[in-house]
């Protein structure tokens, strides 16, 4: 190998490594439980991903494991990070979650 | 050969997502069919919704058809801009498949963005050439891209700087009048925080500070510079609050970097110059049309992120023609 051949060595390396990377970016983008995982396990102390996970488990039929999120939601919270207008906000998409599932059960 | 590894680069990153990867988040807004019937200020959106309106796949297909697009147009000005053919090459394999583009390829519902950078790359790149058609085409793309995104109007300072850096002029002038506009601009997101708050979705946005508004904005800005760079923690939803205090002052000083680097490689590195310009100019009116408490994601950054690589790009560039120089005068 040159020193010529360097660069473009680089390159390639650079090119595959991101090319992987996205591939696993955008596989998080099939579902939406897959979405929200991943979206967990990146800001474990934010409520909303917590939320929507919760929801998307328990839509996709995995209720008590949905149900588990949704409390973890609830107990995020009330973190002392969270501002006051995300602690609202929880509270009413609680509400409006728990519409959304009824609805989904009642169908 | 390069038309093959891009290709294959592309069906490697995204392929199985286009077989597999269903409607996700917010997608339910354009494929429900109250969506496309009722007014939008995103015409083009609506218009390839109600095209393919079934399959999911066929959608996939589609982002990942126009980022094609988009790569293959951010090729061609990087050339055009002076840099070599595997220096335009690589401008364009690393924006086809870095981790932080992903989102605005995965995600239906940010295909807006998409539009609007086919919009911006059309008009910097039609600006480049020496044709009396020049500017009916600057305008031409110029609409498309609005008619995609708002935030394709990047264009209308994009543009200037385009030709400021093709005609080797000073950009002392051009960066003067750019700084007045983000000024203008700055002035503006100040002066209509409070009507654009009483705009939003729920009388709990009342109370927000414009000081805690550009926090918010500068936290996501040091995130998705990080990002950029170390692409290892890529989210829908990033928790922006944490430790916002030293994320926002980490965003308010890559900002004044970025620009310092800018201003001081203006003479000897141009194209360098060009692509954090271009970084800095795209990402400063997210500060302005963003809602109040939402903060930058992924996909709005997909226009500031062609400068980034075009910087790295044209630094690459530069280390391979000196080392091809080196070759060569030691092979003499």
């Amino acid at each position: 190998m040159s020193k010529r051949d360097v660069p473009a060595l680089a390159a390639l390396f650079l090119l595959a490594w991101c090319m992987l990377l996205t591939h696993q970016a955008a596989e998080a983008w099939r579902s939406n439980v897959m979405l929200w995982t991943q979206a967990v396990a990146v800001a474990p102390s934010k409520p909303r991903p917590a939320q929507n996970l919760g929801v998307s488990l328990m839509l996709d039929g995995q209720v008590s494991l949905g149900v588990r999120y949704l409390l973890l939601a609830d107990r995020l919270a009330q973190l002392p990070h969270v501002p006051q207008i995300d602690k609202l906000e929880t509270e009413d998409k609680a509400r409006g979650n728990i519409r959304a599932l009824l609805a989904g059960v009642m169908r | 050969m390069r038309l093959a590894f891009l290709l294959t680069a592309l069906l490697v990153a995204y392929g199985a997502h286009v077989r597999y990867a269903g409607y996700v988040y917010e997608d339910g807004h354009w494929t429900h069919p109250a969506a496309l019937v009722r007014w939008n200020t995103r015409p083009l959106m609506q218009l390839s919704m109600l095209w393919a309106r079934t399959y999911p796949q066929v959608h996939h297909a589609i982002n990942l058809s126009l980022h094609a697009v988009v790569v293959a147009l951010l090729g061609l000005l990087a050339y055009r801009l002076g840099l070599s053919r595997d220096g335009a090459w690589f401008a364009a394999a690393l924006f086809s498949v870095h981790p932080l583009n992903s989102q605005a390829v995965a995600y239906l519902s940010a295909r807006p963005e998409l539009f609007a950078a086919i919009g911006v790359l059309g008009a910097c790149l039609a600006v480049t050439w020496q044709s009396p058609y020049r500017w009916p085409l600057v305008v031409l793309a110029l609409t498309f891209g609005l008619a995609g995104k708002e935030s394709a109007i990047v264009a209308l300072m994009l543009v200037p700087l385009t030709l400021a850096t093709l005609r080797q002029r000073q950009l002392a002038g051009y960066a003067l009048l750019a700084s007045v506009l983000i000024a203008l601009t700055g002035i503006q997101a100040y002066g209509g925080l409070y009507a654009l708050i009483n705009r939003g979705e729920s009388s709990a946005w009342h109370g927000i500070l414009a000081s805690e508004w550009a926090r918010i904005q500068l936290a996501s800005t040091s995130r998705l510079l990080g990002q950029a760079v170390w692409p290892d923690a890529l989210t829908v939803d990033p928790d922006v609050y944490l430790h916002i205090g030293i994320t926002s002052g980490l965003g308010a000083a890559a900002v004044v970097v970025l620009a310092s680097c800018a201003w001081t490689q203006r003479h000897t590195r141009p194209l360098l110059t060009y692509g954090l310009a271009w970084t800095l100019i795209s990402l400063a009116p997210r500060y302005l049309i963003q809602t109040p408490r939402t903060a930058l994601t992924e996909h709005q950054v997909y226009v500031p992120m062609m400068g980034l690589v075009l910087a790295f790009a044209s630094l690459w560039d530069d280390r391979k023609g000196s080392i091809d120089g080196d070759t060569k005068e030691s092979g003499r």
